[in-house]
């Protein structure tokens, strides 16, 4: 193994970028996260500590406390939750197949991306997009590219829970 | 030859239902995309804000996205997958 000359031991970073894309039950929470992330836990510890890593960006959607409900003249409502449904296994299939696009177009290091299936209530996190790169350009491109092709292209429909 | 279409999100809410079908005459073989959803824009007129052009559009058939004069076989699964929400 090389050595940094400061001494921390240099690990080879995967030369594919890293991708991962999963659809999980319920709200994003931190333990659901992490146990996405442990199938892929020594290629992402591996490429943090490779040194070609220069931007990381993360993007959580979340539920906010009010919408627009088209059925009351566009009025703002305050909602209890969001109700996610996903067509299966289109979806999940959609959504590895987004993220390896966009590591790809994009020329990323690592992608994550996990979305919600089922209840999601006010201030959880419904979908979580983490991305790294060499330079801060291509993580900020790719965020919008896949936001932008998720509204389009993969199979998640959301249907509002409204309070009262 | 009968096609279900599968629905979600508003198309399902409007429908009151999670499905539709279209009914053709013929051999029973098979009917392009295009035709189905000129059926539906015909035979569901209640679903036409959720329903895209006929000779561009595209449904879910076996989970992939398909248009045009890809041929639906009898079996075969059928989707509408328009005005998506995730994100």
């Amino acid at each position: 193994m090389r050595v940094h000359p400061a001494g921390v031991p240099i690990e080879s970073p995967p030369t594919m970028p890293l991708v991962a894309a999963h659809i999980l039950e319920g709200p994003i929470t931190p333990d659901a996260e992490a146990a996405a992330r442990r199938a892929q836990a020594d290629r992402w510890r591996a490429l943090t500590r490779g040194g070609t890593v220069g931007a990381t960006l993360r993007f959580e959607g979340i539920v906010r406390r009010a919408e627009r409900d088209p059925e009351a003249g566009g009025r703002e409502r305050d909602l209890v939750a969001l109700d996610y449904q996903t067509y299966d296994p289109m979806a999940q299939r959609g959504l590895e197949t987004l993220a390896a696009s966009v590591a790809e177009r994009h020329g990323l290091k690592s992608i994550l991306a996990l979305h919600s299936r089922g209840r999601v209530g006010v201030g959880e996190v419904s979908f979580v997009l983490e991305v790294a790169g060499a330079h801060r350009a291509e993580t900020l491109a790719a965020v919008a590219d896949f936001i932008d092709r998720l509204k389009q292209d993969v199979p998640i429909w959301k249907r509002a829970v409204w309070a009262g | 030859m009968r096609v279900e279409v599968l629905l979600f999100g508003g198309a399902a809410a409007a429908a009151k239902a999670d499905r539709v079908a279209v009914e053709f005459a013929g051999d029973g073989r098979g009917v392009a995309v295009r035709d189905v959803l000129r059926a539906l824009h015909e035979q569901h007129p209640g679903l036409r804000f959720a329903l895209p052009p006929p000779d561009s559009g595209r449904l879910a058939v076996n989970h992939d996205f398909a248009r045009g004069d890809h041929t639906i076989r009898p079996g075969d699964e059928v989707a509408l997958v328009t005005l998506v929400g995730g994100g």
